[in-house]
Parts: structure tokens; C-alpha cells; sequence
């Protein structure tokens, strides 16, 4: 539903996660991080992250911005959160 | 039936058709690791599209068989008959519930309990393995304890832990493994780490899946288990008993851990120590009964309605009974679960949706081509209105007459067009039909002890779905003849110098416009000798006019109604049982039946049947004031001949036709007319085949020609023999379309015409 974005294309600005995100946002999410290794990514309007999303901040470590929003990774997943 | 349930029927019996020829290749092949791994993934699949939907005992028994191949496939299990019998038995199961499903979207009312069997003849299989299964519970595994390790309250409750690798192309197949996490109930610690080490960030692939997902519930194992019940093969589960269950149990010997959780053993635990204390007489019945129920509800809950069936029966051995009862369950938990129920199949009684509706699948290719032809036909008939106009303009007759007659070839090549390729959708392989003789062939085989090879040839040939799908009866009554009768037991055939294992070759291929279907052995043979004197014996020809037939001619005698009984002929005759049947289902698709035998060398019985239904030839004739039709093909030759040529013989006429004797038949006299008098000079004869003779049909009238579509007789017509079918003349009028060869053929000696008088 909601993918991944970026708000302005400055250097650094924050990577959006918003909403339910479906396995399709992986990838998009990854160019992304890899795009500018400096940006956080913004998790707090995540609703719901599909695996493949999740594996993604799992493997490039962005660091992290809030608490996520979706409750199943805050109780179980967090702390692989700012890495 | 909507469209998923519909999609889902259909690979279904795919999966259930390719699994079985897979199954009984790897019978003859055991250690084809190839063959295992196509298996186990046509079950893994059948599974997978079972769970889309909601059937419970269904994919309880696909679970467990898929357990018993994944053991197979990792060499934990013998592929052998027994497991080869069990995973055909699941595919019937399958099969069957897929038609009760397709006719009354429920499974059978006995689907649960024989799915419970099944299921619990796979486990009893893998419980036989020397390995001891995942699930015992020590030692733990050193992830598991170290996820218990990671929580700070280990509580009282008994603890299940997961170990979940998803396949690296799960996020492909739609799996969201954390999704499935996010399901389990009761959920204590979660865990998840790389699988294996990341590669490089360049080399990062997001939708490869890596992940290597630990966690800890006090979910009871069966909840567990429902929560990944679709990708069990990526699972592994361990209990982890916070109360040792083995301390209250004292006696009972729990070396193998049972494969429910630890609630249910503590339970049945509990009911062994009760009933191992005495009480007095008049508490004791009350609590015997107590008992039985705590344990068989226990059991129910953990998905052993087997043993909890058990529990119930032992109740009326008294205490000592059920406790040992349940004292056995605990032991061994799965080989209970088999043996009560192993032995009693249930009959199923539901209808097997025979005329259940059938998807067709047709190649793009031929709709394009269909659709094309149909806008062509559109643009004809443009010109058709064209036409009118010009008419109403006051064009001259003859000129529209002209125009008229163009437009009119055109629409008739195209509507001829159009039906060939209408009627090519109706076309399919022969090996819808060959691939389903692995089985009967192998089972028949195996029922008289013999050996026997399959050979299928020419399977792509094509014909009519109707066709097709008339196939098998007939067919497999010539194969079975062929196993029986046709192939000698393995010592005989050695003593003749052939290979003991006897081979049958069904072979498919075009003839002319029709196909050819034959059935070939290389046993002993038909011996025209005993023919000839068993059809003098049955009646069927006089000593005289037996002796008289080549051998050829009295071969064919096997297909002659009555020339076998339920009696054995076996012994000696090579075949015969009957092989009349055969000949009457060809003649009903439009075909004919030969065989052609070599002593000592083997039988080749060929079915020719026609390629398709397609437009018939046929000639319109009147018979006193009647017309009837007769299709072309049975029209050998037309000739008219002055009636001075017709001489009376024995009981009819006859006339000379090229140096060959023919008998005449009114054509009225055969559809019952009264006799007209006769004032042509001149005859009018249809030659006609009927049988191996030709017999001339003498009709009052030539009337047409016509190409029809021919309706199969039904109804009252479907009754009167000799009827082909109806179809439409051009004016509206009925026509009956007559098979000359089975009004003359149909009863030899009685449906002989009435004499007539010239």
C-alpha cells in the first residue's frame, strides 16, 4: 500500500516507511539505503513490515529513526532496530 | 464452483495423475533419487492447494505422507512397496474427494476417518525408522536452549520451541515468514539472525530470503504446528517439558517421547497414577469412565482421535485395560495410532461425480484462430445485406442470383472452416487415456503373478474428447485380456525361450483421417484351431462353415457376441472374454475392432475410430414415401441395375456384382415398410458394408447429398438399433440417419429381411 519514500532528495534526508509494507517494498527500500548510506530510515508510520522488508534493515543496518509502528517488530524484532 | 476451486480440481487431478506414474516408475526404479524428489513435490504441492481450502482431514493425510516422503527423499525411509501401496492409496483418497468435492463442495462423510488411517499408516512407517524422531525431547538442540537461555522468566509451562528456515525462494511463493511468526499463539522469545553469511551489499538481493527464525511459545505443539502447517518441511519443532512428565509416570516406559505435547502426556500421566490406586467398587466405576474420558479428550485435542477411540474401547477391560491402554499410547504413540485404525477402510458411498463438468483447456493458438475465422464470417454477411439492397434497387434476377450463390459458398467454406476448428478444441492427446493403464496393467500383473512390461507408444496422437474419454473401458478390457489370457506365467515363457517378463505395447497413430489404438502382447497367441471348435461348440457356425473360414476370419470370431462366457477359456485360448463388448463400444464411437494373432508369437487388437466428429457425408434415399439417410463412409458403391439381374437365392435375392455373389435388401423391407409394388424396371443399389461382407440395399430414390453434423441417437431414437443418428434437412425436416452394417448385422440369423417376391 504505502511504499517507501523520500521526501526531498537532499543528502541524509529520511528514508519513509509508511503503512503496510508488502514484499515488494524490499527492494526499493534496499536502493535506497544503498543509494545514501547516510540516510535513517523513518519507521514510525509502519504499520506492518513484510519479512523481506525487515531483512533488509537486518542486513544494511540503516540507522533508525523513533519506534517503529508496527507492534509485532517493537515487541519481538527492536532491538536489531538502530544498528 | 468458483473459479480457485475450480483451477484447484484440476491440478489436483494432474498432480494426482503425475505423482501415480511417478510412483510406479519409482517401483521399478527404488533408488531414483529423481523420481523421489518429483514425488515428494507433487505431494508438497497437493498439500500446499489443500490448505487454500478448508479441509481438515484432507490435509492432515497430505501432511502426513508428505512427512513419510520427506523421509523417503532424505533416506531415512525405505522406498518400498509399502509406501509406494500407501502413497497410491492417498492418491485414490485424493482423487475421490476431489469429485466429491467438485459435486457437493464437501468431502465424504468417511473422509476423516479414513484420512486418520492413512495418516496414521505413514507415521507408524516412520516411527518403524531407527532414527529417533525431532521430536524427542532430549538433549535440547543447542538453539533451542539457547533461546531459553535468552528469557528472563523461564516459567512452569511446558515450552515449544521453533526453528523456522524459510527457503531462500519463499518470498516468491508469497510466503511472509514473520507473518506466519505473528501467528503463533503465545509467543515467548523470537529470534531472527542471518542463515547464512550476508553477502556483499552489491551482491545483496532483497528477495532472497536468509533468515534463520527462532522462537519460544507455550503453545501446545498442535497450535504450533497449525501455525505452520504450510511450510512444515522448513520447520523444526522441539518440546520442552518445564514439569518431566517421566517422574509421575513411574512404570511406563517413555523412552520414545511421545510426538503430542507434554499437557496431554502429563494428562494421560495422570490417569495411569489414578488408576494404579485402588479405590472401593462403588467409586471405581465412576472414575474408570472419568478416566477413559480425560484421556481419550486428551488425546482428541492433540489430533489422535485413534487412540482416543482406543482409550473409549478399553474402558470395558476395567481399570487394569485402560491403563495399560494408555500406558501403551504413551510408549508409542504412533504405532497406536495406526493400529486401530489400519485395518478398516471405509467403504465410500458418495457418488464419484462421473458427469461431474470438466474443464477444457485449448491451446491460444486455435481461439486466435477461431476469432479470426468469426470476423471473417462477420464481413460475409455484410455482404449479405449488401446484396438485399441491391435487390431492392431492382437488380436483375440472374445477377443477384450469381452474386447470391458466391456469398453462399463463402459463408459454407466458412462455416466449415469454423467447425474444424471448433471441433480441434474438442481435441486431445491419447495420453489422457494411455497414462491411466499403468496401474490396472500393474495390478493385474501382479494378481496372477506374472511379470509384465508396459510399452506406450504414439501418445500425442490426438482425437475427439468424446472419443478419448470412451477409450479406456474398452482399452482396458483388451489390456487386461492381454495380461491374462495373451501373456504366459514367467516359466512357460522361458521354456519357449522369451524373456520371463511378458511385454504389452499400447501404441497410438494416425490412419487416414481416423486413429488406430492397438493393444500388443507377445504371448502364446491365438490358436485358430480352438477358435474353430469352440465357435462349433458355442453354436456359432456349423463344423462345415467353420472349417470353411481362413484363419484370419476365425480369429475375428472372438468378437462374435457370445463366443465366451464367464468360464474359463484362459487356458487354452489365449483370450476371449468379452470381446464382443469391445467390438460394440467401437462400433458405438464409429469405429471398428480387428486382431491379427501369431501362435506362440502374440496378439495385436486394434481399435480404428474416428478422428474427430466430424461433418458427415451423408446420401439422402427414399424408401416408399419415406427418406431416410445413410452415412457415405458405409457406401461402398452406387449402381443401378435392371432388375432382370436380381435373381431370387435361398431365402432372398441376390445379384452378381463383378464376378461376386451380393445379397439384395429392400431398404423398406428393413425399416419395416409395407411392400410397394415395384414399377422401375431399373434398380437402385447402395453397395454397403456390413461386417466383412457387402451387401447391396436397394432404395426407391436418390434425393441428396448433404454434409450434416450428425446428433448421436438419444432418447426414444437411442433405443432402435440401426439408427446412427438425426440431423436437420434444410427444409426442417428430421432426418434419420441410418448404420446399414448394424440393421443387417445386428442378428445374424433372425433380423434377415422377409422374403421377397419378384
Amino acid at each position: 500500500m504505502a511504499v517507501v519514500r523520500r521526501t526531498d532528495t537532499g543528502q541524509g534526508a529520511p528514508i519513509c516507511l509508511e503503512g503496510v509494507c508488502p514484499v515488494e517494498d524490499a527492494e526499493t527500500l534496499a536502493s535506497l539505503i544503498l543509494e545514501d548510506r547516510t540516510a535513517p530510515v523513518d519507521w514510525t508510520a509502519c504499520t506492518r513490515m513484510h519479512t523481506a522488508v525487515y531483512q533488509v534493515l537486518l542486513r544494511l543496518r540503516p540507522s533508525v529513526l523513533g519506534t517503529c509502528g508496527d507492534p509485532f517488530v517493537v515487541r519481538w524484532l527492536a532491538r536489531l532496530g538502530p544498528g | 464452483m468458483n473459479d480457485l476451486l475450480e483451477q484447484f480440481l484440476v491440478e489436483t487431478r494432474e498432480l494426482v495423475q503425475s505423482a501415480t506414474e511417478d510412483l510406479l516408475a519409482l517401483e521399478a526404479s527404488p533408488g531414483d533419487a529423481d523420481i523421489v524428489n518429483r514425488v515428494f513435490r507433487a505431494f508438497h504441492t497437493l498439500k500446499g492447494s489443500v490448505g487454500l481450502f478448508d479441509y481438515p482431514p484432507w490435509l492432515a493425510l497430505l501432511h502426513a505422507a508428505e512427512d513419510g516422503l520427506s523421509a523417503a527423499r532424505a533416506g531415512t525411509l525405505a522406498v518400498d512397496a509399502t509406501l509406494v501401496d500407501l502413497a497410491l492409496e492417498t492418491l485414490d483418497a485424493t482423487a475421490r474427494w476431489a469429485d466429491a468435492v467438485e459435486t457437493s463442495d464437501a468431502l465424504p462423510g468417511a473422509a476423516a476417518t479414513e484420512a486418520d488411517a492413512l495418516a496414521g499408516r505413514y507415521r507408524s512407517l516412520l516411527s518403524r525408522r531407527p532414527e529417533t524422531p525431532a521430536s524427542d525431547a532430549a538433549p535440547l538442540p543447542e538453539w533451542a536452549s539457547r533461546l531459553a537461555g535468552s528469557l528472563i522468566d523461564l516459567g512452569e509451562k511446558p515450552m515449544t520451541a521453533v526453528r523456522y528456515r524459510p527457503h531462500g525462494d519463499c518470498f516468491f511463493a508469497g510466503d511472509d515468514p514473520l507473518g506466519l511468526v505473528r501467528k503463533v499463539p503465545g509467543l515467548l522469545a523470537v529470534s531472527v539472525e542471518p542463515g547464512a553469511p550476508w553477502p556483499l551489499d552489491e551482491e545483496f538481493d532483497a528477495y532472497i530470503c536468509n533468515l534463520d527464525i527462532t522462537l519460544l511459545t507455550d503453545a501446545s505443539r498442535a497450535e504450533v504446528d497449525t501455525a505452520f502447517r504450510l511450510v512444515r518441511d522448513q520447520v523444526t519443532t522441539v518440546d520442552m517439558p518445564a514439569v518431566d512428565a517421566r517422574t509421575v509416570l513411574g512404570g511406563a516406559n517413555l523412552a520414545n517421547a511421545p510426538a503430542f505435547g507434554s499437557v496431554v502426556v502429563a494428562i494421560l500421566a495422570e490417569q495411569v497414577r489414578v488408576l494404579a490406586t485402588a479405590g472401593d467398587a462403588d467409586t471405581d466405576a465412576g472414575r474408570l469412565e472419568a478416566c477413559a474420558q480425560a484421556a481419550a479428550n486428551a488425546l482428541r485435542s492433540a489430533g489422535r482421535a485413534g487412540d482416543a477411540e482406543r482409550c473409549a474401547l478399553a474402558l470395558e477391560n476395567g481399570a487394569g485395560g485402560l491403563r495399560e491402554a494408555i500406558k501403551a499410547i504413551l510408549a508409542s504413540p504412533s504405532t497406536a495410532a495406526s493400529a486401530t485404525n489400519a485395518g478398516e477402510v471405509p467403504e465410500v458411498s458418495e457418488p464419484a461425480g462421473v458427469d461431474a463438468a470438466r474443464t477444457l483447456r485449448v491451446d491460444a493458438g486455435r481461439v486466435d484462430a477461431l476469432v479470426s475465422l468469426i470476423g471473417e464470417l462477420i464481413v460475409s454477411r455484410n455482404a449479405l445485406g449488401h446484396l438485399a439492397m441491391r435487390a431492392e434497387a431492382g437488380e436483375d434476377a440472374a445477377t443477384l442470383a450469381r452474386a447470391i450463390r458466391e456469398a453462399d459458398a463463402n459463408i459454407g467454406r466458412l462455416s466449415t472452416t469454423l467447425h474444424r476448428s471448433a471441433v480441434s478444441f474438442r481435441l486431445m492427446p491419447l495420453s489422457q487415456v494411455f497414462r491411466r493403464f499403468a496401474r490396472p496393467v500393474r495390478e493385474a500383473a501382479r494378481g496372477l503373478g506374472k511379470e509384465v512390461i508396459l510399452d506406450i507408444a504414439g501418445e500425442d496422437t490426438e482425437a475427439d474428447r468424446g472419443i478419448v474419454e470412451n477409450l479406456f473401458e474398452p482399452l482396458l478390457h483388451v489390456v487386461r485380456n492381454a495380461v491374462d489370457h495373451g501373456l504366459e506365467d514367467a516359466g512357460t515363457r522361458r521354456r519357449g525361450g522369451k524373456p520371463g517378463a511378458g511385454r504389452i505395447r499400447i501404441e497410438g497413430g494416425q490412419d487416414s483421417d481416423g486413429i488406430v489404438v492397438s493393444v500388443s502382447d507377445d504371448g502364446r497367441g491365438i490358436d485358430p484351431a480352438f477358435i474353430r471348435r469352440r465357435a462349433v461348440e458355442r453354436g456359432l457356425r456349423s463344423p462345415e462353415a467353420a472349417a470353411a473360414l481362413d484363419d484370419a476370419a476365425v480369429i475375428d470370431l472372438i468378437f462374435a457376441p457370445g463366443f465366451s462366457t464367464a468360464e474359463s477359456v484362459g487356458a487354452l485360448s489365449g483370450r476371449g472374454v468379452g470381446m464382443d463388448a469391445v467390438r460394440v463400444a467401437a462400433e458405438r464411437m464409429g469405429g471398428r475392432v480387428s486382431v491379427e494373432s501369431r501362435v506362440g508369437l502374440g496378439t495385436t487388437v486394434r481399435l480404428h475410430l474416428p478422428r474427430t466428429i466430424a461433418l458427415a457425408r451423408v446420401m439422402v434415399v427414399g424408401a416408399g414415401g419415406e427418406t431416410y439417410g445413410i452415412a457415405m463412409d458405409a457406401i461402398v458403391e452406387v449402381v443401378r441395375r435392371p432388375r432382370t439381374g436380381i435373381h431370387a437365392v435361398g431365402g432372398g435375392n441376390a445379384m452378381v456384382l463383378r464376378g461376386r455373389t451380393v445379397p439384395v435388401v429392400r431398404l423398406g423391407a428393413l425399416v419395416g415398410q409395407k411392400r410397394l409394388p415395384i414399377v422401375d424396371l431399373d434398380a437402385l443399389l447402395l453397395v454397403v458394408r456390413a461386417g466383412a461382407e457387402a451387401v447391396a440395399l436397394e432404395v426407391d430414390r436418390f434425393e441428396d447429398r448433404i454434409e450434416a453434423v450428425l446428433r448421436p441417437p438419444s432418447g426414444l431414437v437411442g433405443t432402435v438399433p440401426g439408427v446412427a443418428g438425426t440431423t436437420l434437412l434444410g427444409d426442417g425436416r428430421v432426418l434419420l440417419v441410418l448404420d446399414p452394417a448394424s440393421m443387417l448385422g445386428a442378428e445374424p440369423t433372425a433380423a434377415r429381411p422377409p422374403r421377397e417376391e419378384r
